[in-house]
């Protein structure tokens, strides 16, 4: 399973297709390709998601959500600390 | 009532001017221009198959959905909550979700997860929100819709919308769709030329008297009642609310607003009865003015709600009087208390 294109795409790209396949399995494409700045991006990458078995397609997009969380929140946190600081 | 008992009753020095702009409810130029299209649209009919988007999603997480209406606005009042924008061939779509929503789709779906996630959740319901409605809206004709990803503001803002009722196990949410003008217009003229479908002769017009209301007198005594200076009750109407009569026969029933000096007439449903005419009695009606309507214009009054800015000022208009449809003499309304009265002021 190829997933250089999904990782390529920002944290939060990476979510948004995270939470598409999780929901929407085989129609995570439909809900993502009409971003406006990245959707033939973004509906790849679910694309490559839902080539794989939904069992292992879940756990691999629970995971890939999760990673992408905490690189959002530590983001979060990172800011915050900068404003304290300032 | 006679002539008599009515001067007894009431002094002249007691009846005011009635002023139509502060006695009535004033509607806005907007109110006026969608009133017999998009403001009267069904708007559900346009998207047949969007619940079927999220009929899986539903049974996932075991959720039970009610449809409770659609409401077009023009007056968006999306209240607190959050924002997201798309674009359908260049005019802004706009998805308002209220925080009790945003909280139900995160309690069923992400009960236990951080703020970041949640409000990914909530990004995620609008996309698909927003892509199930473009992608099943019947009219839409190959037009592409983009979510606009980015947190900017749209190019440009909405300036109505529709506003979604809906119960999810039972609790009572809704979410406003708001649309850019272009796009309102074009529901406006889609739901119209719905109405005139299949109307024949849609320009055939017909005459259309706009009547205020109606009191009736002893033959004997109609000679002396229509005498300039004197007051003469209104039996039948004398509120706000008018009768349209088509061709002589009661055809709407309805109410009278202002818009800047003129009043406007808003239909609320087909008129049950004509003009009270008692045994023996001669009938005398106040009207307001006749209109001229074709029968496309006829079809998209008759819609309960629809608007039609009269000619008539609302600066003290003038009443028409009419005996047997023929106009006899003209008034002005005058009140007493709640009591509309008209005062005779000439001859026609």
């Amino acid at each position: 399973m190829k997933l250089e294109k999904f990782r390529s795409l920002s944290a939060h790209q990476r979510a948004m297709v995270a939470i598409a396949v999780l929901l929407d399995g085989h129609e995570a494409e439909l809900y993502l390709d009409n971003d406006a700045l990245a959707g033939e991006e973004l509906a790849k990458a679910a694309k490559d998601f839902v080539a794989a078995s939904p069992e292992f397609r879940n756990i691999l997009a629970g995971d890939a959500l999760r990673r992408a969380l905490e690189e959002l929140q530590s983001r979060t946190a990172d800011v915050k600390d900068e404003r304290l600081q300032e | 009532m006679s002539i008599a008992s009515d001067e007894q009753q009431y002094g002249e020095s007691d009846f005011r001017a009635w002023d139509p702009l502060t006695e009535l409810s004033a509607v806005s130029a907007e109110d006026i221009r969608f009133s017999r299209g998009f403001l009267r649209s069904q708007p559900e009919v346009w998207f047949p198959g969007f619940t079927a988007h999220w009929l899986p999603l539903f049974h996932t997480f075991d959720i039970h959905h009610e449809k409770c209406g659609t409401t077009p606005l023009i007056d968006l009042d999306a209240g607190e909550g959050a924002a997201f924008h798309g674009s359908l061939d260049g005019e802004t779509v706009s998805l308002f979700i209220p925080r009790s929503l945003s909280e139900c789709i995160t309690r069923t779906q992400a009960p236990a997860a951080s703020l970041t996630a949640k409000h990914l959740m909530i990004e995620y319901f609008a996309r698909r929100f927003m892509t199930s409605l473009a992608s099943s809206w019947s009219a839409n004709e190959g037009g592409v819709f983009r979510f606009q990803s980015d947190v900017s503001a749209p190019s440009e803002a909405c300036v109505g919308g529709v506003r979604l009722d809906f119960r999810l196990n039972g609790e009572e949410l809704s979410l406003v769709i708001g649309i850019s003008q272009g796009l309102m217009d074009r529901l406006d003229r889609l739901w119209i030329t719905q109405i005139l479908k299949g109307i024949p002769s849609a320009e055939e017009r017909s005459r259309v008297r706009v009547v205020f209301g109606s009191t009736a007198f002893l033959p004997s005594e109609v000679g002396d009642s229509l005498v300039p200076g004197k007051t003469l009750p209104i039996n039948f109407g004398g509120s706000d609310s008018v009768v349209l009569l088509m061709d002589e026969q009661p055809w709407l029933e309805g109410s009278l607003f202002t818009h800047d000096d003129q009043l406007v007439f808003q239909a609320r449903g087909e008129a049950n009865e004509g003009i009270a005419n008692a045994d023996g009695m001669t009938s005398v009606t106040f009207e307001l003015e006749e209109i001229e309507l074709s029968k496309a214009e006829s079809a998209l009054l008759s819609q309960p709600g629809a608007l039609h800015k009269l000619a008539s000022s609302a600066k003290q208009p003038k009443i028409h009087i009419s005996v047997a449809h023929k106009k006899v003499g003209h008034g002005i309304l005058v009140a007493y208390e709640s009591q509309l009265f008209v005062k005779v002021i000439g001859e026609q």
